[in-house]
């Protein structure tokens, strides 16, 4: 019978700007004593791991970086999926879809048997559609299956509205919802500060174009991608976070993409996290029109699913 | 009287790979209530301000981060200097070096008036002469101005030595000194885990063969992995974040940094005590004959390159002078 593993590690998939950045946070606020990077692009992954190595040789030096195969990854308590292809100048979206499930199912195939409470965080994209076929490929328990969804959406929202409330961002409750791309929206009316429905909490004469806040939020990544090539420091950041919502279980409510029920697919609710991955999901108010959102959302990602 | 200062704030010239990572590591590790990062390429500095800030919107964010300009740089606490032309193809060092003298001089142009309480840390290449140009250039006392030099070679000796004697980096007291460049060297006569000396902890192992061995590695490392992915940036970012805390917290700490020795007329790395004013004091280091003289071969190729480089910079000088007239 196997050794009980001793002490905590986290397998990252994908030696890329984004999988290397979530280590580098890992590296900065020490969560688990081991980090894996697991990539079949050795020079870059193995270059990668130096570099982050590099960061541990002072201050924190009790998190190990290292090289890892897949099927060391399934035997971690968290596994970060960040591999996927970007899309090409005219690939359509199902094509890229293809190809990143193809990227997916062959790795969950490597990486099998998993761990019996291995929890998987996917972060590629399309990430609500790269969550519910995780699951499908993986059998995991759904509740051990988690994409980042709409978090980084709802801390850019957050970021946004903390500018016009004069708060910091973290005393403001608000999210993003549904799918983490074009039909993602805002829950204004479960929006709040302190306690108190945001429209009630701002200062007089700030006015709130709504519209033009979820739009630019919805394309800040885009904007990003133009001018430096990619994003990776504020995914880095939110995927380090849940990775520590998951190992302290810390039962704090993130809205994460994870299977429902009643949809038939997964998208990003409130939810609470903890060592189990996905406690229970929040009971939202939604009112009429974002009723009507999240059913648009739902529907269209069963579309991209079933294509 | 003095007005009371509301709030303390780091500023970063350069928005590349090595600036933004140690913008993200000081927003990660808060020690100031604000970061400016500084870059003429607007874009750029502008998608990597957006992309830093998502990850100040948490609950243990407190720092926050912005594009600012060179004015406002000068009034930081610490300015940090990662900006730095990138070797072209073919490029011999002397040209870079050129470039890298007038983007500084530029820099300091703009930065003015500084303030008289900032430090300046260098961190791009080569960063000892860098350090040593920043010196007059800035106008700042001594102190206040150092360059990262060895520090981040001293880290990556520390892992591979806690490799050989399977005991934690931070247990390990080591220094690469000298030259941040082919010239630096491993004060081994001074290394030990803690009070005990290396030869006793790792005794048999520690052969000639073994010391060239780590030599070649910790010299080597960065190209190495600039050769596999373009940069590096954890490890130097790493680093730069814990120099600015031991400067903002005063903490005196020892540490390898790059700073003017004055017997040897060049910065170069040595042990030095630093805290809130910069280099407060070099740590004294007691070196066997052999690396004496490796500390000597360092300091006569950094004074070459330095006295080469003043030439060409006063023939420039001359040349423009003269063109001025002329036209």
């Amino acid at each position: 019978m196997p050794d009980s593993k001793l002490s905590s590690s986290i397998a990252i998939v994908g030696a890329g700007d984004v999988g290397a950045t979530i280590a580098y946070s890992l590296v900065m606020n020490p969560v688990a004593g081991d980090i894996l990077i697991v990539d079949p692009k050795e020079e870059v992954r193995d270059a990668q791991i130096q570099d982050l190595s590099d960061a541990t040789f002072h201050g924190n030096t009790s998190t190990q970086v290292r090289a890892g195969t897949h099927k060391e990854a399934g035997q971690c308590d968290i596994i970060v999926f960040t591999a996927g292809a970007k899309q090409k100048q005219g690939e359509s979206r199902a094509d890229l879809i293809g190809r990143n499930k193809s990227i997916l199912e062959s790795a969950i195939s490597d990486m099998q048997p998993f761990a019996e409470k291995t929890i998987l965080l996917l972060v590629a994209n399309p990430v609500d559609v790269i969550t519910y076929f995780a699951q499908k490929y993986s059998n995991l328990p759904k509740s051990q299956v988690i994409g980042s969804g709409t978090f980084l959406d709802s801390a850019r929202l957050r970021g946004v509205l903390a500018a016009k409330a004069e708060v910091s961002a973290s005393s403001i409750d608000a999210y993003v919802l549904g799918e983490h791309g074009e039909s993602q929206f805002v829950a204004w009316s479960a929006a709040s500060i302190g306690g108190v429905p945001l429209e009630q909490t701002l200062l007089p004469n700030t006015k709130l174009d709504k519209d033009a806040i979820a739009e630019d939020t919805k394309n800040k990544a885009t904007s990003i991608i133009e001018n430096k090539g990619a994003t990776n420091y504020g995914i880095g950041a939110v995927a380090a976070s849940i990775c520590k919502s998951i190992l302290s279980d810390q039962r704090n409510i993130r809205p994460v993409s994870h299977y429902q029920e009643d949809l038939g697919v997964c998208l990003s609710i409130p939810a609470v996290i903890g060592r189990q991955g996905l406690v229970r999901t929040i009971e939202m108010r939604f009112n009429e029109e974002e009723q009507g959102k999240l059913k648009k959302s739902a529907e269209a990602l069963k579309e991209i699913i079933n294509a | 009287m003095a007005e009371q200062r509301l709030k303390t704030s780091i500023a970063i010239l350069g928005s590349g790979d090595v600036g933004a990572t140690l913008a993200y590591t000081l927003l990660q590790n808060p020690i100031c209530s604000e970061v400016i990062l500084v870059d003429p390429k607007r874009e750029l500095l502008e998608a990597q301000v957006r992309d830093l800030g998502d990850a100040t919107y948490g609950g243990r964010a407190a720092t926050k981060i912005r594009a600012g300009t060179h004015q406002e740089a000068g009034q930081a606490d610490i300015v940090v200097i990662t900006a730095g032309a990138k070797q072209k193809p073919d490029e011999s060092r002397l040209s870079l070096l050129r470039r890298n003298l007038q983007i500084l001089s530029s820099i300091f142009t703009s930065m003015s008036p500084i303030s008289p309480h900032a430090i300046l840390l260098l961190v791009a290449n080569p960063v000892d002469i860098l350090t040593y140009f920043a010196r007059k250039l800035s106008g700042l006392p001594e102190s206040q101005v150092l360059g990262t030099g060895t520090s981040l070679d001293s880290a990556r000796l520390r892992g591979i030595l806690a490799q050989k004697a399977q005991v934690s980096p931070s247990s390990i007291d080591a220094y690469v000194l000298g030259e941040h460049g082919e010239s630096q060297f491993v004060a081994w006569s001074n290394a030990s885990i803690g009070s005990t000396p290396l030869r006793l902890a790792l005794s048999q192992h520690l052969t000639d063969e073994f010391k060239t061995d780590i030599e070649t590695h910790t010299r080597g490392a960065a190209g190495a992995i600039i050769a596999a992915k373009g940069c590096t940036a954890y490890g130097i970012g790493n680093v730069a974040a814990s120099i600015c805390k031991y400067i903002l917290f005063d903490s005196r700490t020892v540490r390898p940094l790059s700073f003017y020795q004055t017997s040897l007329g060049c910065c170069l790395s040595m042990p030095a005590v630093i805290g809130r004013k910069g280099i407060l004091r070099a740590m004294p280091i007691q070196l066997d004959g052999d690396e004496q003289k490796l500390l000597e071969v360092c300091a006569e190729g950094l004074r070459a390159v330095i006295e080469g480089a003043e030439k060409e910079l006063k023939a420039d000088d001359e040349l423009r002078h003269a063109l001025e007239k002329h036209a």
